[in-house]
């Protein structure tokens, strides 16, 4: 269980957690035990970074959030609503985003262009839930950036009306500190909900990803890559289960770790009896940089259903000396041969469409990384 | 003539395997050379050898590409100094477009040679013009490197970096392989209209006379056991195909 208290009687009331341990969760590797340092830090510990680099410079919604708290004055909300979320997390860290003050999006119709939210710290840690409803037939696509320092606890709570479809891009950029999604909700019938993660910075990650799909034709798309180098740490468990027919799901992850880094990818796929014509597949994928970094993979798949196709695989390797040479053979030199290939593993796992703006985006991320050895 | 590659008594190893024992070859300006012999000979090791493939060790000899010792260079500078692989088997890089990687691969050497960097809409034409040359689908350019090409648009993708580089000395290992009549006919076409140049040289490994149909070689050698054991003209190859190996590898 999780809990958060106000020691009593202290002149600097500091909270005090309660975390689940190694010891009583499965497959999840993240040191939870530092969140307990980050939550006691005040705001401010650390300047912000330079909130301009993470805007994509479109004209759409966006939404500045600085230690948890909304800037209005550099914001341009249009549908979002910044208010208290009614959506419940039952997960432990989620928990502690119950009754936070959050955003909320419900859309009646389609938002052309993209909504941005960009979460800064300064160090200290915050909670802050949102919830996201599109009506029948809306389509949208977000891009959330969270940068600076401290403890990012964010709940999202999806629910996605009848053959609505969201695409969305969750940038993990913070320099240093913690930065926990739990994602959960509701799919309609032939609702589509596409996911692209990519941490590309300093801060330990954990990724709760838990759908069930309950309506027929959902699909559940959801790709990642996790770049980590030093001690960092990435933790994504994403479960998905099958409850109505027809549904798809995908996890395409990729891992890549460098320095004494550990990235750890755990995907369960359950298949009820009841969801005939499912279709899944889980790809995971690792990468070593160093012989002393970690990858640790756990692809499930639990089917009750006789009629279902799905498919899981997982790799962990390290780079292919082949097209190493063939690079190389062609000019490149062997750092910028190492970023190409860095390049072309982490791509495989980009499910959105190769729009505009997020695949430019994840690709400025991708690069980034590689560029700051 | 001017010789654009000098090798000297060129032993190699792998895995501690000598496979070249002793290989002579001098290859001047403007000449195409075709290499052939039975399986295992090691002309496949010549070629990585030359452009510099790790795991290959040089025991003894030399290799002089225009004047320098090629073995005292990286494979990327080699590349950039103007030697291209033809690889007999390209290999695939998922996520990478084939424009993306080509325009790195000519920058790259540019920036090696000391040239400025060639811009994006520019380089977007010559890669068209070539693409339409060798009968690529321009869509092709923006797939990923050789990921789900079939045998033969790897093949004339090969020869597609090869027209954009424009080497001095493209050793393509193989490059008949996998082609069909027509595919053949296109790829031959280019490496006669990329490197049939005075200052350009081509060295062919291949097994079969069908290539050497298309691209007249002004010599040809035949490798057996890891040396050069005959060199003749073009009427070699007629022979070969004739004959086979025979003696020459007894």
């Amino acid at each position: 269980m999780t809990k958060v208290e106000e020691s009593r009687g202290d002149a600097v009331a500091k909270p005090v957690l309660t975390l689940p341990s190694p010891h009583n969760e499965d497959w999840h590797w993240s040191r939870l035990n530092a969140l307990e340092a980050l939550s006691g830090e005040e705001h401010g510990q650390f300047p912000l970074p330079n909130q301009s680099s993470f805007w994509s410079g479109l004209t759409g919604p966006k939404l500045l959030f600085v230690d948890g708290v909304y800037q209005a004055e550099a914001s341009h909300a249009g549908p979002v609503k910044v208010e208290a979320v009614t959506e419940k997390s039952q997960n432990p860290l989620g928990k502690m985003t119950n009754g936070q003050i959050g955003w909320t999006l419900n859309l009646e119709e389609t938002c052309a262009e993209p909504i941005e939210i960009l979460y800064l710290g300064s160090g200290g840690a915050y909670h802050m839930p949102s919830s996201i409803r599109l009506a029948k037939n809306v389509s949208a696509t977000l891009v959330e950036t969270y940068a600076g320092q401290g403890w990012s606890n964010r709940f999202s709570y999806f629910d996605l009306g009848e053959n609505a479809r969201l695409q969305r891009l969750a940038r993990l950029s913070c320099e240093g500190g913690f930065t926990s999604l739990i994602e959960e909700g509701s799919l309609g019938e032939k609702a589509c909900l596409i996911t692209d993660w990519i941490g590309n910075k300093g801060a330990d990650s954990r990724i709760d990803q838990r759908f069930d799909l309950n309506a027929s034709g959902a699909e559940l798309m959801s790709g990642g890559a996790f770049l980590a180098r030093e001690k960092q740490r990435h933790d994504i468990m994403i479960i998905t289960r099958h409850i109505a027919e027809g549904c798809q799901s995908r996890q395409k992850l990729r891992a890549l770790a460098d320095d004494q880094s550990t990235v750890s990818l755990a995907v369960r796929t359950e298949v009820a009896s009841s969801a005939q014509k499912s279709d899944g597949e889980q790809s995971l994928k690792g990468l070593l940089l160093s012989r002393d970094a970690t990858v640790n993979m756990k692809p499930e798949l639990e089917i009750y259903a006789d009629d279902v196709k799905c498919a899981h695989g997982a790799a962990v390797g390290e780079l292919d000396p082949q097209a190493l040479f063939y690079l190389e053979s062609r000019g490149i030199d062997p750092e910028e041969a190492k970023d190409l290939l860095i390049q072309s593993f982490v791509m495989e796992a980009f499910i959105s469409k190769p729009d505009s703006l997020l695949y430019s985006t994840w690709l400025h991320d991708t690069e980034h990384w590689a560029g700051e050895k | 003539m001017s010789k654009l590659l000098e090798i000297r008594n060129l032993r190699a190893e792998v895995d501690n395997k000598q496979i070249l024992k002793g290989l002579n070859l001098e290859i001047g300006a403007g000449e195409i050379h075709a290499i052939m012999g039975p399986n295992g000979a090691g002309k496949s090791t010549l070629s990585y050898v030359l452009s510099g493939k790790p795991g290959y060790t040089v025991t003894d000899g030399s290799a002089l590409f225009m004047g320098k010792n090629l073995f005292d260079m990286e494979p990327h500078e080699r590349a950039a100094a103007g030697l291209f692989l033809g690889f007999q088997y390209p290999v695939e890089i998922a996520g990478v477009s084939n424009l993306h990687f080509l325009r790195a691969a000519a920058n790259a050497q540019r920036k090696t040679r000391g040239e400025d960097e060639i811009s994006a809409g520019e380089f977007i034409k010559i890669a068209s013009k070539e693409a339409k040359a060798l009968g690529i689908n321009p869509e092709m350019l923006k797939r990923p490197v050789n990921v789900g090409f079939s045998g033969g648009e790897k093949k004339r993708n090969e020869m597609m970096q090869m027209a954009v580089l424009q080497p001095k000395l493209a050793i393509l290992d193989e490059t008949d392989s996998g082609l069909d009549i027509d595919a053949l006919r296109i790829v031959s076409e280019s490496i006669n209209r990329v490197m049939r140049q005075p200052d350009r040289s081509v060295l062919l490994i291949t097994h079969y006379q069908r290539l050497l149909d298309h691209v007249k070689p002004d010599f040809v050698h035949v490798l057996a056991k890891g040396q050069i054991v005959r060199s003749g003209g073009p009427e070699l190859a007629l022979e070969l195909e004739r004959e086979g190996y025979g003696e020459l590898v007894a």
